[in-house]
């Protein structure tokens, strides 16, 4: 479904070019949950904007392509892009009281995203109200003249993802859907997600800092670490026998936790390199209690470790899996 | 809506309330008799006695503060010392003027300023950004009577292009304009530095807002995000801005009519202070303290209708 | 990490400032206004009251550089004298209206709820008219003068002043390190005058340093309006309202009022917005 290759990305800033995102290679296949984790500043952000194209001025694309459904979204038009968010891809951000217009109603909002449609506004209303009621917000109708800073946490997030999933695309972006709420409403809205991503069956691209949340949901995992894709594999392989140092670190901080989903991502000892000032060799290495000699010298690529399991290490590729 | 706007207006009355207290007071605290004062060099005797009837002067001081709020509430300002007439008549007669030149002033600035501050914000940290912004300074910094002088003494003494003096005929209407320029010109620059500030500071603020990438992520057309997505919201401090602004315009036009010899209420409370016709003076200073508090008023009100959640944080 | 001694910090900020080329440049102009002021008997060249009657109404030349007014004193010298006059009226009005301010504002925030109630209203009540309507109310009661004009001004900006200071002051008692002081016990007198006097005292410093080109302009509104400062002494404004009288004859004596005036306003406008860029840039937008 979706298709990141060799995926770079810079940014010019008054530090000079810093290379935000590094040969990036991701899939996921159509009706999958991929699972992106990784720290604060680990570059998922600029993932997202990268694959909708909504990049700020001073980013530029430095090589590789991303394909949806075959299509390279690099190369498409500002005009063609735009005709693929909302519809193909859609997204819904951590914040949805900051993520909906202040002062637009929320049906206004519902109506304004179905500019596609060419049915009168009635019935964009009636749709808007339908897909309120999908993703279980009662009294739809009343919903939809109210603003966003009116509703609970939990309904605000269902709105944003209602709204998301309006126009029934292929893939949904979930930038940390849960991390505003509390973890009752986290599991209610993670079960919520889950079943309308079975029924429109759609894949899902969600990010988080919640390990527990990826082993709920997700089918793949890939973990990301200063602008690099550090490993990939099944939540059965990542969970199971986690190949990377920084995987490791992440998982085995306390894994009596996995599966609680108000469990946070773990902090490990040093600080994520900056982006100016990378290491040579291996980005992980000065934070890593494996590394040799050789991590100082060679930048590990993403090597095969299993069928479908990936991770960028060479003391991992030496070792017996 | 209703909740809000009646709780908005209650305080403006009470603001109106207590400013008019205020002014009572000013005029009771001050050293010398209050007679003198209001009558000026024309007491006489009698005209002292009729006074202190009028005002209840020998009354305690509860009730000449009653019967000042029920003179005013019946429109009475108290009279002109020397003509006789009803301060409220003369006070009237000469805010049209006044309204007339502020909203000028109001009109090009907000206009302009409008069209700096977007075209700043849209092209943010360029060398035309920059240009904008140092210009804007330079006008927030202008004082309204130093622009009005220079402006006179370059186009009306200097090149002779614009009148110096009045605000033309009453009826002939391309010549009122033609009298509105330079005043409003001079009391307007200023303004549009401020508006200019305030436009670009909020609009670039509301375009980083997450609202605006999300609406971008949904493919709405740019066009509409920038006139209902983000205008919208872009507008709100601007808006305030206008209704705090009115203090200052009024202010500004007590020189501006100064210095093109404009009728106005400036031109009034200037000539009644130099003849000590202080009923005139006070009049004058309360009814431009309305004029402020309403335009608040009305700006809070409009705010309220365009931004939801002022609405319902009451 | 250490603490950096405050003459350090003033120096960096300083460095900051003038690193700025607007900054450097309202740095430069006030610097010289200060100078001005106070040397200014040395740097005018004749008395600013010295007539000189054959000399009259001239414009720019090497002996008076900027022309002689319609009594023949010398313009370039009234104008020197004049930014005493200026800083006299701007810097006790400021920072009359910056200490009462911080008190009302902080009493507000502290006090009974009442209290607050009343001091806000009051404040409110203030800023319910127009300044220069306000001024020219008190000037028509208690005539026009110096003194008057200092207050004027410093009542029309305390309420800015008591406002700023009392949110201010609102967000500190909320804040963790008077909360971790709290529970430390530490006394509130330690408190007032360690951590929220000089925090507060720093934000309102900066719209201070915002506010003098207004107080400087209104003063010479005032006085050109003829119910500021009283002639002869040689305020700004008096050369403007001498220079609008005579504007048919000279355009000088505008010209000699209107420079300083620009030159303050500007200079000061620009100093105290680095200076704000510097220090709060939160502060960015609320001037």
């Amino acid at each position: 479904m979706l298709e990141i290759k060799d995926f770079d990305l810079i940014y010019r800033t008054e530090k000079g070019v810093m290379a935000a995102l590094r040969k990036i290679n991701l899939t996921i296949n159509r009706g999958e949950v991929l699972g992106l984790v990784g720290e604060s500043g680990c570059g998922k952000s600029s993932l997202i904007s990268s694959i909708l194209r909504l990049l700020p001025e001073n980013a530029g694309v430095a090589g590789g392509e991303i394909r949806l459904g075959g299509t390279d979204m690099l190369s498409l038009s500002e005009n063609e892009m735009r005709r693929l968010r909302g519809r193909d891809i859609s997204i819904v951000f951590q914040n949805p009281m900051s993520a909906l217009n202040p002062v637009l109603s929320i049906g206004r909002q519902m109506e304004d995203i179905q500019f596609r449609e060419s049915v009168s506004r009635a019935e964009k209303r009636e749709r808007a109200a339908a897909m309120l009621s999908e993703v279980g917000i009662p009294d739809a109708s009343r919903r939809l003249r109210q603003h966003i800073h009116e509703l609970s946490g939990g309904m605000r997030q269902r709105v944003a993802i209602a709204m998301a999933l309006m126009a029934r695309p292929s893939l949904l972006i979930a930038d940390e859907p849960t991390t505003a709420l509390d973890a009752t409403l986290e599991v209610q809205i993670i079960e919520k997600l889950k079943a309308l991503q079975e029924e429109i069956g759609c894949s899902i691209l969600f990010i988080t800092h919640h390990l527990g949340v990826v082993a709920e949901l997700c089918d793949a995992v890939a973990i990301m670490y200063a602008g690099e894709v550090v490993e990939t594999g099944s939540v059965e392989r990542i969970f199971g026998a986690p190949r990377h140092p920084y995987t490791r670190r992440l998982i085995a901080c306390d894994p009596a936790h996995i599966g609680d989903p108000s469990r946070v991502l773990p902090t490990i000892p040093g600080e994520v390199p900056k982006l100016y000032d990378l290491p040579g060799g291996c980005v992980f290495r000065p934070r890593c209690e494996v590394a040799v000699d050789e991590c100082a010298r060679t930048h590990p690529e993403l090597y095969e470790m299993d069928a479908g399991h990936h991770a960028a290490c060479i003391v991992a590729r030496g070792e017996k899996s | 809506m209703p909740a809000y706007a009646a709780k908005r207006i209650l305080l403006a009355l009470l603001t109106i309330f207590l400013a008019v207290t205020l002014m009572f007071i000013m005029i009771r605290a001050i050293p010398g008799d209050p007679v003198s004062i209001l009558l000026g060099p024309r007491a006489t005797p009698e005209l002292k006695a009729a006074l202190i009837e009028r005002l209840a002067l020998d009354k305690p001081l509860y009730t000449q503060l009653f019967i000042f709020y029920r003179d005013l509430l019946h429109g009475d300002l108290g009279l002109d010392v020397f003509s006789n007439r009803s301060v409220t008549a003369i006070v009237f007669e000469q805010l049209p003027f006044t309204l007339e030149l502020i909203f000028a002033a109001i009109l090009w600035s907000a206009l302009l300023g409008l069209a700096l501050g977007l075209l700043a914000a849209a092209r943010p940290n360029t060398r035309l950004d920059k240009a904008l912004a140092i210009l804007s300074t330079a006008f927030v910094a202008a004082p309204a009577f130093v622009v009005a002088l220079l402006s006179l003494l370059l186009f009306s003494v200097h090149l002779q292009w614009l009148p110096a003096i009045g605000a033309g005929e009453s009826g002939n209407i391309p010549d009122r304009l033609y009298h509105l320029v330079l005043p409003s010109f001079a009391i307007g620059l200023s303004w549009v530095g401020y508006i200019a500030r305030i436009v670009r500071a909020s609009f670039l603020e509301v375009l980083g807002e997450d609202h605006i990438r999300t609406a971008r992520a949904f493919g709405v057309a740019e066009r509409k995000i920038l006139l209902s997505y983000a205008f919208r919201v872009g507008i709100l401090p601007v808006i305030t801005l206008l209704g705090v602004g009115m203090a200052f315009l009024l202010s500004a036009a007590v020189f501006t009519e100064i210095v093109f010899a404009r009728p106005g209420i400036g031109q009034l409370v200037i000539s009644s202070i130099n003849s000590r016709n202080y009923p005139v003076v006070m009049g004058s200073v309360l009814v431009s303290s309305v004029i402020f508090v309403v335009s608040t008023t009305i700006s809070d009100l409009v705010n309220a209708m365009l931004d939801p959640r002022i609405r319902s944080a009451l | 990490m250490t603490k950096p001694s405050r003459l350090a910090v003033v120096r960096r900020n300083l460095k900051l400032i003038l690193g700025n080329p607007l900054g450097a440049l309202g740095f430069g102009i006030v610097l010289l206004l200060v100078l001005v002021a106070i040397f200014a008997d040395f740097i005018a060249p004749y008395g600013y009251a010295d007539l000189n009657v054959r000399d009259r109404m001239q414009g720019p030349s090497p002996a008076h550089l900027l022309g002689t007014d319609q009594l023949g004193r010398d313009t370039f010298s009234r104008a020197v004298v004049g930014t005493r006059v200026a800083l006299l009226v701007a810097l006790p009005a400021v920072g009359g209206a910056l200490f009462f301010g911080m008190l009302l504002g902080m009493t507000a925030a502290l006090g009974a709820r009442w209290l607050d109630n009343a001091i806000m209203l009051f404040l409110d009540t203030i800023r319910s008219f127009p300044t220069v309507m306000f001024a020219l109310a008190v000037v028509a009661l208690v005539g026009p003068s110096l003194a008057t004009v200092v207050a004027v001004v410093m009542i029309t900006s305390v309420p800015v002043y008591g406002r700023v200071a009392r949110t201010q002051t609102l967000a500190l008692v909320n804040s963790e390190f008077i909360l971790a002081e709290r529970t430390m016990q530490a006394s509130f007198l330690r408190i007032l005058f360690v951590h929220m006097l000089p925090n507060i005292f720093g934000v309102l410093a900066i719209l201070a340093a915002l506010d003098i080109p207004a107080v400087i302009a209104l003063e010479a509104g005032l006085s050109f309006l003829g119910l500021g400062v009283k002639p002869p002494t040689p305020s700004w404004g008096v050369l403007l309202r001498d220079g609008y009288a005579l504007i048919r004859s000279t355009p000088w004596l505008v010209v000699a009022g209107v420079i300083p005036v620009i030159l303050a306003t500007l200079g000061f406008t620009f100093f105290g917005e680095a200076l704000r860029d510097v220090l709060d840039p939160k502060l960015r937008g609320r001037g």
